[in-house]
């Protein structure tokens, strides 16, 4: 009987252990499939093609000597305040590259000589006719 | 014996590779969820085709009246309207069609550049919906101009498409 008694006692033990660990490892789990999910969120992919498109559409919106500001301070979180080559202008083609790895491309159809400079958290674009 | 094999039973009711499976399977669906969620392009044609159409209407009608030169044979339509002649030449996701009409009858050639597939592809899509064909937007402007020094009342009808979703720029190594 004490016998019998002490097997159960040890296979409750062994059985209480292994849930704590079970619910460990799920939670675990699912904590990391939480992480990746926010930090995919905030990630490079998202706001790469969103800042691409906005610079485009706003250089073929805007007219000739006109000043553009746009809000780059996601971006700027992402690539941790760095703003080299993070925006470039190629052949009509708007380049934002957050993740430094090739970016994403937006060609835009106006005409116009682009400059573009950061004032702060903003990215300033000027629009020139080309000479 | 028996009740080693029952302690066993326990253990693998919480670590069975089945479990593991199950999270796996749980954890792929949602890295590809969450990927295919990212990367899924943001549309931007509907946009991009109306900013080409005011674009046009703008430095085609000023004050209500037609430019004067616009009915020129050799009229510069890139270089009026602060176009990139690159842009909508080759391999291009934009296309415009631009019609003077006069007293029902059009005044001069249509102005049409870009893919000229666009076109049909515009009057398709009038009657059903397909992702992958271009966004069109058809609209017109009325306007005055001048003939023999009379003046005389016309409409732009300007049909603008396009069907540009931008790339991803592969990196170097990848």
């Amino acid at each position: 009987m004490f016998r019998r008694g002490l097997i159960i006692s040890k296979r409750g033990e062994s059985i209480v252990m292994s849930e704590i660990i079970f619910i460990i490892v799920n939670l675990l789990f699912f904590l990391a499939i939480l992480y990746f999910v926010n930090t995919s969120s905030k990630g490079a992919l998202a706001y790469e093609q969103v800042y691409a498109k906005q610079i485009a559409l706003a250089i073929d919106s805007g007219k000739p000597y006109t000043q553009i500001s746009i809000d780059f301070s996601k971006a700027l979180d992402i690539t941790k305040g760095n703003t080299d080559n993070i925006v470039s202008f190629n052949n009509n083609e708007v380049i934002v590259n957050l993740g430094g790895k090739g970016g994403y491309g937006f060609k835009y159809f106006s005409d116009y000589d682009v400059e573009h400079f950061f004032a702060g958290k903003d990215l300033v674009i000027t629009l020139k006719d080309k000479k | 014996m028996q009740n080693i094999i029952k302690d066993k039973k326990g253990d693998e009711k919480y670590f069975s590779l089945w479990w593991y499976l199950v999270l796996a399977i749980v954890g792929l669906g949602v890295v590809i969820a969450v990927f295919i969620f990212y990367s899924s392009p943001i549309d931007a044609r509907d946009v991009e085709s109306k900013i080409l159409y005011d674009k046009i209407s703008d430095c085609l009608v000023s004050g209500g009246f037609l430019e004067s030169d616009a009915l020129n044979s050799n009229f510069d339509i890139f270089e009026k309207c602060g176009l990139n002649k690159e842009i909508f030449s080759g391999e291009t996701s934009f296309y415009f069609n631009i019609s003077f009409v006069s007293e029902n009858k059009k005044i001069r050639t249509d102005i049409i550049q870009g893919d000229f597939s666009y076109g049909q592809d515009c009057e398709i899509t009038q009657n059903i919906k397909a992702d992958k064909f271009p966004v069109c937007n058809r609209n017109v402007q009325p306007f005055f101009y001048f003939e023999n020094g009379e003046m005389k009342k016309g409409i732009l009808q300007v049909l603008t498409a396009s069907n540009q979703e931008g790339r991803k720029i592969p990196g170097i190594g990848t």
